[in-house]
């Protein structure tokens, strides 16, 4: 019975045992689901939160990494975790950790990251280690992709329109317009004084080192033609890049230095820095118009095929993702440039505008357009005294000319551009070229085939026309060692001073293309110190003009100016020494004292020979035995730069557009919109929903005339191309924005508003007020009747009566027609075409950002940026 | 010999057993449905955060500022229909009837010059309002619910005022405390001039469900809030 009892017993515990178990593994069991499911809520949990704080730092994550993680550490606080700071590194908390990273480089790891991570207990980590589940998360996030063009109007019709703010700036004048602390009263009214006009851009001329007169000629090289046959001021008409030789210093900065352009270089600037950061995958390119024939072959002879080809279509590039980087430039037995491929970006690895610099491959044809440079620099590191030895301070100006660069980390270098071809010698930079012309030296261009080595010209190569720089005109007579006597034989020696005599207006003229006309023992400049060139030193050579390829030209002369031999009257050819036979050796001729009897040994040595010597004085009309005076030219002080130069100053693409000069040519607006890239684009980044839109800056409609002037594209013909391209652009989604930052007044504009300043002054006459208001006013052409009347009676600086009715009110008529389409083109909001119009002002303190240039950036920026994407 | 008190206690403990495994069950059952429906909510919370999206704030070009949705023409869509976007989603994520949701777009208002959220923030937003969920107390609760996710707002803009305006220092170099959305950065001569948008969107929501299965019922709450992905279109 016991025994019976005690089983008993013994099942009912077993039943209880059982029963225990069987709670204690539900229990186990139900443990674990919950811990399971909790991890799983932490996982998703965590995965939240680094979703948002991802994409709350990557609104600012093209800037800099300190304001992307304060967002993101600001959004943490928000999120719990009390106390994030905005750091790398892992930050640990209650419960969790943290870590916020950003990588501003482009590449596979740019981007904004988050790591969070929910801290567990040790069983609930055992159970979630044999469940596999991580209660961390990573993010990583960036903005959408976006391809973007910046294309930036440098076309022609930037020149002139004033250049007061540029006079402004170098205190010239006041902002009342009167006389400033630096201006002078001179010929063509407030001009700058002497020494100031050599700090102020483009003193010298750039290929041949002479200082140029403010106004009138210098004599120190002649120029072809007695008028100078710069732009129409209405279109870019007229724009030929050798329309003289030496122009004056005030024409050369309304050419190149106007105050519309370089306001529109500050903005280029300023947009490429700004918006232009907002994408990794990024374009900026120049337009204007094709260049000339001569130039394309140019550079066909030059450049071998291991650099890209030039493609002519008014579009020049001056950044591209995807563009190939080169080195190692040399010359190769044919006279090319070989270069070889050091790096290639692409859509993975895209350029970085910020940082990296530009390319430097010849294939570039806006490095023929970076004239500013020297000037740059010399306001930068330059010395300026007067003759009395007080420095002028002229680095006090330099912010006129700098580029107003981006704030970025590391921060760009304000200077930029390798900038030493080293001494002149032989009246060449031997470490440049072979060309005593290649404009790429002091004053001219920097070489752009350097990516790295001196910033500025060291003082002890300086040419001596750079540091004594003298002025020559009409008044000193050009320098003696242009000594000739007048010639009157077509490529003879003395043409140079024929064309000079002539262009200083002194009577009775010569004529200096008669092959008989004037006698030369009555009309002669110093001819005691007989300089010419000669090629001796090489053997049976003699000294001849070179023309592009291997071509001689005979129709020109060599003659030695300030001991350099150059090609008259076209200085685009290079002096060579040729055989009798027409072979040309590399040699160029020097420029030989005859005095000593022979050439040899004399060359042509700025350390050891005298500095540009004095005048000739006014031309003489005597016999040749008879003294001559001479004058002392215009001292414009002593320039000195530092004796040592930092090195590697690359430049980026900020520093390109800066120093740029206004193209030659139209405006080929329509093949700026970027259709096949925004294609190519989008296919390589099919999944990622990526978008394209095209910033254009300009001044002016289209324009599709070439470099000579001629029209090659009739306004309907290039309006219909642009409006295609436009539709096909924003029809597949892109966004475009056309910045019109103004624009000079039409010739039409200037003549009335002369017209009108004389009818507020009463003195308008009488019948060309009937006329103006009439027919000008009104647009309608001057009736022939009564053109006498008009070009008799109209006020100066008014055309006459044929070439209003030909040109000045056809060209206005057109181009506002024109100008209205093209702004109805691209003024359309609902079709992704937004049109903003607005201005910015260069000033001493640099450019000054009026309100509406700074409310059409946001418009823009807003419009371009703000959307993220997930990677992770 | 064994009696019936006996007998008695071990079907009483036998009883309690069942009755304990049946509590275990359903309370971890109860654990377990709400940690699904936590987890839920966190799942529609990050499709939210990931979905489609319209511009939270506009350019207003006649007065060129950033302004926040209104109900003016100028204005690419109202908050309602900002808000409905997400709500759709909602509808078309939810497991079941029981989930409700509100919603609301708040702004944190920046200083345009330095980057700094400026005046203790007041969320103000047009409380939106899931008519679904009958069975959940987000979509019973009404006006009380409104101030429930306006408290939640504001404790959490609040968070990001303490933060920026703690941080910054004032000094131009410095990025401290600079939280807002950058749109340029550049050198005018010797000055460095920044510009932010001056809004900083915020979405804030609750999600609320109701775990409805027999002998369990609980409702299931959460708050949650996004950084809009787009700020402009």
């Amino acid at each position: 019975m016991k025994s019976m009892t005690q089983n008993r017993n013994n099942e009912g515990g077993i039943v209880l045992l059982w029963l225990l178990f069987s709670i204690m593994a539900l229990m186990v069991v139900g443990l674990t689901f919950l811990l399971y499911a909790e991890a799983n809520l932490k996982k998703f949990k965590a995965q939240f939160i680094s979703m948002n704080l991802v994409a709350a730092g990557t609104f600012s994550s093209e800037f800099s990494t300190d304001e992307s993680l304060n967002t993101m550490a600001m959004v943490a606080n928000m999120s719990g975790f009390n106390g994030a700071v905005a750091a790398h590194g892992y930050q640990t908390f209650d419960k969790a950790n943290l870590q916020l990273e950003h990588e501003p480089d482009p590449g596979d790891t740019q981007g904004v990251k988050a790591y969070v991570s929910i801290r567990q207990g040790a069983i609930s980590n055992l159970v979630n280690g044999i469940a596999d589940v991580s209660t961390s998360a990573f993010s990583l996030s960036r903005p959408r992709p976006l391809y973007l063009h910046l294309a930036f109007d440098y076309s022609a019709s930037l020149i002139g329109g004033g250049i007061e703010d540029l006079l402004e700036g170098f205190e010239v004048i006041k902002g009342d317009g009167s006389i400033g602390p630096n201006g002078v009263l001179g010929p063509s009214g407030i001009e700058p004084n002497k020494i100031i006009q050599t700090a102020m851009p483009f003193a010298w001329d750039e290929s041949l080192r002479i200082i140029r007169p403010w106004s009138g000629r210098t004599t120190a090289w002649p120029v072809t033609t007695l008028d100078t046959t710069g732009c129409n001021s209405t279109s870019e008409t007229l724009c030929s890049q050798y329309a003289t030789r030496i122009l004056d210093h005030r024409t050369v900065i309304e050419k190149r230095a106007s105050d519309l352009f370089m306001s529109y270089k500050k903005a280029s600037v300023v947009l490429a820095g700004v918006v232009g950061r907002i994408t990794p995958y990024l374009d900026v390119s120049v337009f204007g118009g094709v260049m000339t024939d001569d130039f394309s072959t140019l550079l066909a002879n030059s450049i071998s095929s291991t650099l890209p080809g030039f493609q002519n279509n008014g579009v020049y590039p001056v950044h591209l993702y995807d563009e190939a980087s080169y080195d190692q430039y040399k010359i190769n037995a044919q006279g090319k440039i070989t270069a070889k491929l050091v790096k290639q970006h692409s859509i993975e690895n895209p350029k970085d505008i910020m940082h990296q610099g530009i390319s430097m491959a010849p294939d570039r044809v806006l490095q023929h357009f970076a004239d500013l440079t020297f000037s740059r620099k010399f306001l930068a590191y330059g010395t300026l005294t007067d003759m009395l030895g007080n420095d002028q301070l002229i680095s006090r100006y330099r912010k006129f000319l700098d580029p107003p660069l981006p704030v970025s980390n590391p921060e760009l270098e304000l200077d930029g551009f390798t900038y030493s071809p080293g001494a002149l010698k032989d009246g060449k930079y031997p470490s440049i070229t072979s060309d005593p012309y290649y404009p790429f030296g002091w004053p001219g261009r920097p070489n752009l085939l350097d990516q790295d080595g001196d910033s500025h010209p060291i003082n002890a190569d300086l040419p001596p026309e750079i540091r004594y720089p003298l002025e020559y005109n009409c008044q000193t007579g050009p320098p003696v060692n242009m000594n000739a006597l007048l010639s009157s034989i077509q490529a003879g020696v003395g043409k140079p001073l024929c064309l000079i005599y002539n262009q200083c207006g002194f009577e009775p003229a010569q004529n200096c293309s008669a092959v008989v006309g004037i006698s030369e023992q009555y009309a002669y400049y110093n001819s005691s110190v007989p300089t010419s060139p000669s090629c001796t030193d090489y053997g049976p050579y003699v000294p001849r003009c070179k023309k592009g390829g291997n071509v001689i030209d005979d129709l020109h002369a060599v003659v030695c100016v300030n001991g350099v031999p150059r090609c008259f009257p076209d200085v685009s050819l290079f002096p060579r020494c040729v055989t009798l036979t027409g072979d040309i050796t590399l040699n160029i001729p020097k420029c030989c004292n005859w005095e000593d009897g022979d050439c040899s040994g004399v060359e042509y040595n700025p350390g050891a020979n005298p500095p540009v010597p004095t005048g000739h004085g006014l031309p003489n009309f005597k016999p040749p035995s008879t003294p001559h005076p001479t004058a002392t030219p215009i001292q414009r002080g002593l320039v000195t730069f530092p004796e040592t130069s930092p090195n590697n100053r690359y430049a980026t693409a900020f520093h390109l557009l800066n120093d740029l000069s206004p193209l030659y040519g139209g405006t080929y607006t329509q093949n700026v919109i970027p259709n096949q890239r925004c294609d190519d684009f989008k296919q390589e980044l099919g999944g990622e929903q990526p978008e394209c839109a095209v910033v254009i800056v300009t001044d002016n409609r289209p324009l599709g005339i070439d470099a000579a002037g001629n029209q090659v594209i009739t306004d309907e013909d290039i309006f219909n191309q642009l409006e295609t391209n436009v539709n096909a652009f924003t029809n597949n989604q892109g966004k475009m924005f056309t910045w019109f930052l103004g624009h000079r007044d039409s010739q039409y504009e200037e003549m009335s508003t002369i017209i009108e300043i004389e009818i507020s002054a009463g003195t308008i006459n009488p019948s060309v007020l009937a006329i103006y208001t009439h027919y000008v006013t009104s647009e309608l052409p001057i009736p022939l009747a009564d053109c006498a009347s008009w070009d008799a009676n109209k006020p100066v600086g008014v055309p006459e009566c044929l070439e209003y009715n030909d040109s000045v009110l056809p060209e206005y008529l057109a181009d506002r027609t024109m100008m209205d389409d093209f702004k109805g083109l691209m003024d359309s909001p609902d079709d992704g075409r937004i049109y903003v119009e607005t201005e910015l002002k260069n000033t001493i303190e640099g450019p000054d950002l009026v309100e509406s240039f700074l409310n059409g950036l946001s418009h823009l920026l807003a419009k371009l940026k703000q959307s993220v994407r997930f990677q992770k | 010999m064994r009696t019936d008190n006996e007998e008695g206690i071990i079907y009483l403990e036998l009883m309690i057993g069942l009755i304990l495994v049946l509590a275990v069950v359903l309370g971890v059952a109860q654990l377990y449905l709400i940690s699904w429906h936590r987890l839920q909510h966190e799942v529609i919370a990050t499709e939210i955060l990931m979905g489609p999206q319209e511009g939270s704030i506009y350019f207003d070009e006649v007065n060129n500022t950033f302004k926040k949705l209104d109900s003016s023409e100028r204005s690419p869509v109202t908050p309602d229909s900002y808000l409905a976007q997400m709500a759709k989603l909602f509808r078309s994520r939810k497991p079941d009837e029981s989930y409700a949701m509100i919603i609301g777009l708040e702004y944190l208002l920046i200083d345009p010059e330095t980057g700094v959220v400026v005046e203790n923030p007041s969320p103000e937003s047009s409380v939106y309002i899931i008519e679904s969920g009958l069975e959940a107390r987000c979509s019973s609760d009404g006006p009380e619910l409104e101030n429930t996710i306006r408290n939640f707002a504001a404790s959490k803009l609040q968070v990001a005022y303490d933060y920026s305006n703690t941080n910054y220092s004032g000094q131009v170099s410095s990025d401290a405390g600079r939280v807002g959305s950058k749109l340029y950065d550049v050198y005018i001569g010797e000055q460095r001039v920044r510009k932010y948008i001056n809004l900083f969107p915020v979405v804030f929501f609750r999600i609320c469900s109701t775990v409805d299965q027999k002998f369990i019922r609980s409702d299931v709450t959460t708050n949650h809030f996004i950084i809009p992905r787009i700020h402009l279109k």
